[in-house]
């Protein structure tokens, strides 16, 4: 089949558009239907992120293992959200601001003390003291929960909220045993490295080609249940085409896959039509 | 413009097009959940409606930290539990403004739309049962009406799966099934 067949450029085009371009699997989180903006991001270049203070401290029953040690949940949520930073090519970076007593997920616009939040969910069934009288989710099924606040015309990210369920399941530092890992214990600076790639306005991967990446959104058995600890070069490339730094480092700032590939590719036969015709 | 040229041209517009449908229809996920079954979801149900959504009203919280949308439902069939005809959902996020706040999980509604929902909590108030995972779209009619399961920006640790899809009298009977077998417990 030529390259210039109808078959093998509408395959092309498929294969651009669905991101299959080499070296780039990331996908963005996209903006609601209906909405001016295509995805999510921040504007600023640095995020500050607060840890509810009791997070380490008092995790729920569930989650609170004999091996738990509030020291290295400390230091496994630093691990996890600095993972994502010094990039050379990006100059976003995710900062560890410090503990908060509060646990309000959510976003005021009327005040300058909003805080993106890192928080256990308040219980099984959700029942926020902030929820009007009467308003109930079902959390039950949740393993982490994202809440985000975002100008719906530009997609820029005001606030970024994330709950984990520690009565329902189980979260651990030392979960890179694989025996823990086979009774499900999941690996907390795992799950917070991946949960940071969400902050930073990155949506999950499933395919199997994938599974290596930081965003690679299963946990499966056999897999190393510490693999997510470490970024992959697809999650440095998803971070520095959302935010590139100015000079030098990425070449582009491309709104991820499948954004402007069809239109280009079209142009281009356009313009070859009309040269050899014209 | 030579026909096969005319050919070449329409193929091309035709594959741009459909790689740039499709790009635009990739999801991705940024809340995580544990898988329910239609079983389980049914058996998390306290009640399953086919409903109309009436209508959808955002506004923030007392404390104008949280988004909440109040959708009016309206049951068009019961499917299996009791309650009234016409109800109240309130669902954290909206849009107020310029500003959006989303649960990521969490399905928003179109006034018009027509879905099934797995509902609990019907003492405290409804909720959906799993979040997305209990709220399937009603697509076509008459013999033809399908019910195809949402999974809005939810990710599973089980990987990805096709949403489950069934047709409403095997959904219905299902349901009552199950909701029989709650209702005598061995």
């Amino acid at each position: 089949m030529s390259l210039r067949s109808p078959g093998a450029l509408a395959l092309a085009t498929l294969w651009l558009a669905l991101g299959a371009s080499p070296g780039q699997a990331y996908q963005r989180t996209p903006c609601k239907q209906g909405e001016k903006c295509k995805f999510l991001e921040w504007q600023a270049h640095k995020v500050q992120v607060y840890l509810n203070e009791d997070f380490c401290r008092f995790p729920p029953q569930n989650t609170a293992l004999p091996t738990w040690n509030d020291q290295v949940c400390g230091n496994a949520i630093a691990g996890g959200l600095l993972e994502w930073n010094n990039m050379g090519c990006s100059e976003m970076a995710l900062e560890l601001t410090g503990t908060t007593p509060r646990s309000d997920v959510g976003f005021d616009p009327s005040r300058r003390d909003n805080q993106n939040l890192i928080t256990w969910a308040a219980g099984a069934l959700e029942t926020s003291n902030s929820f009007p009288k009467g308003v109930t989710y079902d959390a039950s099924a949740v393993i982490a929960l994202t809440t985000a606040t975002y100008d719906a015309n530009t997609g820029r990210i005001v606030d970024m909220d994330i709950e984990l369920n520690g009565n329902d399941f189980i979260f651990d530092m030392l979960a890179c045993d694989q025996d823990l890992w086979n009774l499900g214990v999941i690996d907390l600076q795992s799950v917070i490295t991946h949960e940071s790639g969400h902050i930073l306005g990155l949506a999950d991967l499933y395919s199997s080609e994938d599974q290596d990446f930081t965003m690679y959104g299963r946990y499966e058995e056999g897999q190393d249940p510490c693999a997510k600890r470490s970024l992959s070069q697809d999650d440095i490339d998803g971070i520095c085409a959302i935010y590139p730094r100015e000079e030098g480092g990425c070449a582009s700032a491309g709104s991820g896959p499948g954004a402007a590939w069809p239109v280009l590719l079209l142009l281009t036969l356009l313009y070859r039509q009309r040269k050899t015709h014209g | 413009m030579k026909k096969k040229d005319v050919g070449t041209m329409r193929g091309a517009i035709l594959g741009c097009l459909a790689g740039w449908l499709l790009s635009l229809a990739h999801p991705a996920e940024a809340s995580m959940a544990f898988r329910l079954s239609f079983d389980q979801l049914s058996r998390r149900a306290d009640r399953v409606v086919v409903s109309r959504v009436i209508s959808a009203h955002s506004d923030w919280d007392a404390s104008h930290r949280r988004i909440f949308t109040t959708y009016e439902i309206e049951v068009e069939e019961d499917i299996a539990g009791q309650g009234p005809r016409r109800f109240s959902l309130v669902q954290p996020g909206g849009t107020v403004g310029h500003l959006t706040q989303r649960t990521f999980g969490l399905s928003a509604f179109q006034p018009g739309q027509r879905v099934l929902l797995f509902l609990g909590g019907q003492a405290r108030g409804p909720y959906v049962v799993g979040l997305s995972q209990g709220v399937f779209d009603v697509v076509g009619a008459g013999q033809r009406e399908r019910l195809v399961q949402r999974l809005d920006l939810l990710g599973f640790p089980d990987g990805k799966r096709p949403p489950l899809t069934l047709s409403r009298r095997e959904a219905t009977a299902e349901v009552r099934s199950i909701f029989r077998q709650k209702r005598s417990p061995r």
